[in-house]
């Protein structure tokens, strides 16, 4: 079942993301697809596997960049980083977690930066992303906290 | 979330296998354009409900619209409505009914207001309104009342409509008097809704509040329609016994529009 409401989360995303675009938002939004990433390996108990991470990049890159590369690459990291981690990821700081947050916004936005020729707000978006992505972050960690660790 | 602790080696091959999954992904959307044929399937996927979603926004823009139009000529009867009622009040409150003339009114002297000039009343002095002209009327001259309130009086006449002048034109005068027997010509002032006259002897008292009505004496209007109400008195620098009224007139050009009015030969 989360297999398949993963995929269809995934499917959303996607158009959620076409509309964000279509409206001239996308600049001043979080990366939706970072935050449903965020959202999956918190809420769901079994974190997916690197392939999973690896598809999920590749799809979003077909759809929405000229060259398969800026989410495939950094899904992969992600994949990588959280299926090789000694600690859960919820177990870190939350200043570990938002620098991470804020290193992989950065990283992917400069590679969309460079490998597209989005409209307009672009450059805006490398600041703004980073930021918004981690102040959702904050706000998960924030709600979530108490929950957490009665669970670790 | 659980992760599980692998040993080095296996992720050393995983790391080397998720990258060349990644390289041939990449490479094969390149070489067979994945890219562009993914972007214009989703843009055709999303054509149809958004074509539906755009038809359905202007569908509701049109329904609130019109709503908004209803509201609107709703809003505008009730205003004609209590405009109506307080002119109806203040002919009470002048010991006198709406439509109780000491006169006889013909029938087909009745007509309605069409038109307003709002744009020369606001800028240039020149106060106008606009009648049907009920009988085909070519020539004369006429009082113009909504019910016992003065209007005006016809200026030019053509086959189907009669130009007013109001009586707050600057060109417009009337000869006037209170029910405490004070007489005076008054003169439109060019401000919206105003007209003044002069007092010069003082003999007779008036105060603040007080209702003028036509004398009759300038053989345009007959005589007992309601003008106005004495809004203002200022006193002359120059001449000592000389007095400024500033007469409020009753009737109101902005809510004329569509209003039954009468001709008086």
């Amino acid at each position: 079942m989360s297999e398949v409401l993963r995929y269809l989360s995934l499917g959303l995303m996607v158009i959620l993301n076409q509309i964000l675009l279509a409206t001239d938002t996308w600049a001043i939004s979080p990366d939706i697809f970072l935050v449903h990433t965020l959202f999956f390996t918190t809420f769901v108990k079994k974190i997916p596997n690197i392939y999973f991470f690896i598809f999920k990049g590749f799809v979003i890159d077909l759809f929405f960049s000229n060259i398969s590369m800026p989410y495939t690459i950094s899904y992969t990291l992600i994949g990588l980083y959280l299926n090789f981690s000694n600690l859960k990821w919820i177990q870190r700081s939350l200043l570990e977690q938002i620098i991470l947050i804020t290193l992989v916004s950065l990283f992917l936005n400069i590679l969309l930066f460079s490998t597209n020729d989005f409209a307009s707000g672009m450059g805006v978006r490398i600041f703004i992303n980073p930021l918004l992505n981690s102040i959702i972050w904050s706000a998960i960690f924030i709600n979530q906290r108490q929950k957490w660790l009665k669970n670790i | 979330m659980s992760t599980n602790i692998l040993p080095f080696q296996k992720k050393l091959r995983l790391a080397l296998l998720s990258f060349i999954i990644s390289g041939a992904l990449i490479y094969a959307s390149q070489n067979y354009n994945l890219n562009e044929k993914a972007q214009r399937f989703l843009v055709k996927f999303l054509n149809v409900p958004q074509q539906f979603i755009s038809q359905v926004l202007t569908e509701y823009r049109e329904f609130e619209n019109q709503k908004i139009a209803e509201l609107e000529e709703e809003i505008l009867n009730l205003k004609n409505q209590i405009y109506e009622n307080e002119l109806e009040i203040k002919s009470l409150e002048n010991s006198r009914s709406f439509n109780d003339f000491n006169f006889v009114i013909n029938k087909n002297a009745e007509t309605y207001i069409n038109s307003f000039d709002q744009m020369n009343f606001t800028c240039c002095n020149k106060h106008r309104i606009y009648i049907n002209n009920p009988n085909n009327l070519t020539d004369g001259m006429f009082a113009v009342s909504q019910g016992n309130f003065a209007i005006g009086k016809t200026k030019t006449i053509s086959a189907d409509e009669m130009e007013v002048r109001l009586l707050s034109d600057p060109s417009e005068y009337i000869s006037i008097k209170t029910t405490n027997g004070f007489f005076c010509i008054a003169k439109g002032t060019g401000k919206g809704r105003l007209i003044s006259c002069l007092n010069e002897s003082k003999a007779v008292s008036y105060s603040y509040g007080d209702t003028f009505f036509t004398t009759g004496f300038d053989g345009i209007y007959p005589p007992g329609l309601i003008v106005g109400r004495l809004e203002n008195i200022s006193s002359s620098q120059i001449n000592i016994f000389q007095q400024n009224l500033e007469i409020e007139l009753f009737f109101d050009p902005y809510q004329s529009i569509n209003k039954k009015v009468i001709l008086h030969e």
